[in-house]
């Protein structure tokens, strides 16, 4: 939804570091429907295709680094990245069906809206 | 608990489990916090003091000095600290290891956020972002250091922590700057 910021960054050399969990959902949406009791019918999905951010960053102006595995970031991969003094972007893919530990926020929707 | 003295908490959401009612002291809330919106908005408040924490805090050490007189101040303030309640839970904390029923292709966001902390320098300031990310940082991220941890609670603004990190690093690499003019990069 926002991530231009990335350019103004590259635009005047402040080496920011972004981390995208990378999930292919609008996670809060997709579990908070799921999690409430009846479960909310999908309907308008908030699943989509996986997103390539490390190519969206280089094409702002970044270094972009994909990492599609567990295990993949490693502080030799940072320190690599950190000495390069440009803003970078690590797009890591991530298992979005894990529920987030965000029970609270279901125990209210339930609560106001179930 | 009759009393709790809060400092520097908004009693967020994500923060109160839901603003749960076992965060409310039996009797008396007082909450020392610099934006006077937050005193008193999620949580009944005894009383409340707007300002600064360290300067909050040296006065009223200031006072039980003048009102407990010198000798017993000192020997109430100057009394060791015992952390271990908060030591233990730390340990605790850290102590997440992967889910060996984890065997997925991709990565656990749990474990995502342990090698990110692993991985990146201890000085480095976090910016996370409002979504399920939030809540896996502040779930299982360890933020022990002042300044090193932004989420934007207050209205949940998305896309916040996306512009911000940029602002923090550059603030970073001037106050960098002041300190040692001659070995920054910048």
């Amino acid at each position: 939804m926002t991530g231009l910021e990335v350019a103004t960054a590259a635009d005047y050399d402040v080496p920011a570091i972004w981390i995208v969990f990378n999930n292919a959902m609008h996670g809060m949406i997709y579990h908070g429907m799921r999690s409430l009791s009846p479960p909310c019918p999908e309907g308008i999905s908030s699943r989509f295709k996986r997103v390539d951010f490390a190519k969206v960053g280089e094409g702002l102006g970044a270094i972009g680094v994909k990492i599609e595995k567990p295990g993949g970031l490693t502080p030799e991969l940072v320190q690599d990245v950190i000495k390069e003094n440009r803003p970078a972007i690590f797009d890591i893919w991530i298992d979005g069906e894990i529920l987030p530990p965000f029970g609270s926020r279901i125990k209210l929707i339930d609560k106001h809206f179930g | 608990m009759d009393v709790l003295i809060a400092v520097g908490v908004g009693f967020g959401e994500m923060t109160t489990g839901g603003w749960d009612k076992k965060m409310l002291p039996a009797k008396h809330l007082i909450h020392i916090e610099i934006d006077p919106e937050k005193i008193g908005r999620n949580y009944p408040t005894s009383v409340g003091v707007v300002g600064d924490a360290k300067i909050v805090l040296n006065e009223l050490a200031y006072a039980v000095k003048r009102k407990a007189g010198i000798g017993i101040a000192e020997k109430v303030l100057k009394r060791p600290f015992d952390s271990s309640d908060i030591d233990s839970f730390k340990a605790t904390h850290i102590s997440v290891e992967p889910d060996p029923e984890n065997t997925g292709t991709l990565y656990h966001p749990r474990d995502l956020v342990r090698d990110i902390q692993k991985s990146f320098p201890e000085d480095t300031a976090y910016f996370v972002e409002i979504g399920t990310v939030m809540a896996w940082a502040i779930r299982y991220m360890v933020i022990d250091k002042p300044d090193s941890f932004f989420v934007p609670l207050g209205f949940g603004g998305m896309g916040y922590s996306t512009a911000a990190c940029v602002g923090g690093k550059l603030a970073r690499q001037i106050v960098r700057w002041y300190r040692c003019p001659e070995t920054a990069v910048f």
